[in-house]
């Protein structure tokens, strides 16, 4: 069988997950503020990587990926942006528009996205187990009783995961001396629920 | 313009709260240089918006990774020459914290793996697959009618020197003959898509280049070519419109006495006279709505909602990816009550709905109307408020 593009192994799918999981949420909130809806923001998103995917063995540098995947984002962007000014016929006034906030916009995305880079890679970090029932409880809002029921453990065990998750997590976050204090009060506020 | 990097570790070490007054001073100068600036470094200061974007980061994670391996998946598939119809569910994220507060009714939650629940499955006879085929048909100016879905690709009819193409991807195309053969007298030939319950969106390209998508049981009525001073179609039911501007020739949207004017644009007006409201919410550009000598200017993200004739009521900014969801294949609901869903249900389906008793329940997620309808209900059982029976091509909701 001929493929359209390149053969992939299994070490490659893994690295373009791993990628993927490094890199998406700072593209997501770069597109995000550029085009300042969620669902195109999340079509972009879907865009760049599967155009990175295309030609994933060409690419060797994580460096290189990084700036690949921003510049795709940034072009459907600005495709997005003409496409909704095309129909309003003035294209001048909307380059404009372009050249002014393109550049500080870029740098600002880079900082909500990469803050949110660091505390998902914390999240992540947890171990196992810790992580599923912190997800189901604070990502998902999940009670006590549905994840019991849904791990097949019981209660108690659930509030001890949620326990220890919240407690490797504050250790893990004030070793790294960021956002210690708010965040796990605001957590601690939640398991009580 | 600050170093990025020394902004982001002030936010961080910010969160704490314990930001020594150097550093307050120094991030302070950075929030005053801009109103995004601000916005960013409160979003990580309250509570509420800073766990909403854990959430929001999460919800993303799973939608976008689906569908980069639905994607990918369905390349492999086309390369095996087969079509898959496979669309994975759009993950359904925390939607009551999202959208902000924990209302009255079911809000649900649907696990992102299909384990197993403690549901009880729908009652089914037989299952009712969402529709796989376009069943729309044109009629045209002498009564002939095209079933679009059985018509061959490429030309299929002519209306005066407008020819009607059946594309590629199944989008209606009339495309004006060039000018210098144009005749002196002119005929108009009033033609009419109907888009039926149970039927996939339409896409069609007017004369003029307009583009206008039409939902299932909706219908337009527009002529194969535009002359005089206004560029009038009639709709029924739903559609979205992206509006060619042509300021001598502006382009009117007519619906039972309501009139959407545009002003270069693209706008969705959902007028199904099954519905409580005719809605019309403005994508981008300007458009005027008009109804009983009364009219009203919407801006971009507002609504224009009347109540069975009644003033214009204008809504501002609304979730226009709710509102967009049907042209993005999704069910998208917002606290939606059982009614209004089963209603959208029911034109994409092509089904009969059946209450027993009084139900009652809101709902909130995305979901892909790709899926049969027995997996859509099975879903939103899981809420626990409402179960279903699928008899034929009815559903009876039960409490």
């Amino acid at each position: 069988m001929k493929t359209s593009s390149h053969d992939t192994s299994p070490l490659e799918r893994d690295t373009f997950e791993t990628v993927y999981r490094t890199h998406y949420i700072s593209i997501y909130h770069f597109a995000k503020k550029f085009v300042r809806d969620a669902q195109v923001a999340e079509d972009i998103t879907t865009e760049a990587f599967l155009k990175l995917w295309e030609r994933f063995s060409k690419f060797s540098n994580p460096q290189t990926m990084k700036s690949f995947l921003f510049t795709v984002a940034h072009n459907a962007c600005i495709n997005h942006a003409r496409g909704e000014q095309r129909l309003a016929a003035r294209e001048a006034e909307f380059s404009h528009l372009y050249v002014a906030d393109a550049g500080d916009r870029l740098a600002e995305e880079e900082i909500r996205g990469r803050v949110y880079q660091h505390i998902y890679a914390e999240i992540e970090k947890l171990p196992a187990q810790e992580k599923r029932v912190f997800k189901m409880a604070y990502v998902e809002g999940l009670s006590n009783e549905e994840i019991a029921a849904q791990l097949g453990i019981n209660n108690q065990s659930v509030r001890n995961h949620k326990a220890r998750a919240l407690k490797t997590l504050r250790l893990s976050l004030l070793g790294k001396n960021i956002f210690a204090f708010l965040v796990v009060v605001f957590w601690l506020k939640h398991l009580k629920s | 313009m600050a170093d990025v990097n020394r902004i982001i570790t002030l936010i961080i070490k910010n969160l704490d709260g314990e930001l020594p007054t150097s550093e307050q001073e120094e991030l302070q100068q950075w929030i005053a240089e801009s109103e995004e600036n601000r916005a960013i470094a409160e979003e990580f200061a309250s509570d509420s918006t800073f766990f909403a974007g854990i959430r929001e980061m999460y919800g993303v994670e799973a939608r976008v990774w689906d569908r980069i391996q639905d994607e990918i998946q369905q390349r492999i598939e086309k390369n095996k020459n087969t079509y898959p119809t496979k669309i994975s569910w759009i993950r359904w994220v925390a939607a009551a914290t999202i959208f902000g507060v924990i209302a009255t009714g079911a809000i649900f939650y649907i696990q992102s793996k299909k384990q197993s629940t403690t549901s009880t499955p729908v009652a089914l006879s037989r299952d009712i697959p969402a529709p796989a085929i376009n069943r729309a048909t044109i009629t045209l100016g002498n009564g002939q009618t095209i079933f679009l879905d059985s018509a061959a690709n490429g030309e299929m009819a002519q209306q005066g020197s407008v020819q009607i193409a059946k594309l590629d991807d199944g989008q209606i195309a009339y495309n004006a003959a060039t000018k210098n053969n144009s005749p002196q007298r002119k005929e108009t030939f009033f033609n009419t898509l109907t888009n039926p319950r149970g039927s996939k969106t339409i896409t069609i390209k007017l004369s003029d280049g307009s583009r206008v998508w039409l939902n299932a049981a909706s219908s337009l009525r527009y002529p194969a070519s535009f002359d005089g001073a206004e560029r009038t179609v009639e709709l029924t039911g739903e559609g979205y419109f992206e509006v060619v501007h042509n300021e001598k020739m502006p382009f009117v949207v007519s619906v039972n006495g309501t009139t959407i004017r545009d002003i270069g644009t693209a706008f969705n007006v959902n007028a199904y006279t099954e519905e409580p409201e005719m809605k019309t919410t403005l994508i981008s550009g300007a458009i005027e709505v008009k109804n009983n000598n009364q009219t009203k200017k919407l801006h971009p993200g507002e609504q224009a909602q009347i109540k069975s004739n009644g003033p214009i009521v204008l809504s501002a900014a609304v979730d226009t990816a709710q509102v967009m969801a049907w042209k993005n294949e999704l069910f998208y609901f917002n606290r939606t009550d059982i009614q209004t869903a089963m209603r959208q249900i029911a034109r994409w389906y092509d089904v009969d709905i059946f209450y027993q008793k009084n139900v009652s329940g809101f709902f909130s997620g995305k979901l892909g109307r790709k899926e049969n309808a027995s997996e859509l209900l099975r879903i939103l059982e899981m809420t626990g408020e409402v179960h279903f029976q699928i008899e034929g091509k009815k559903i009876i909701v039960m409490p």
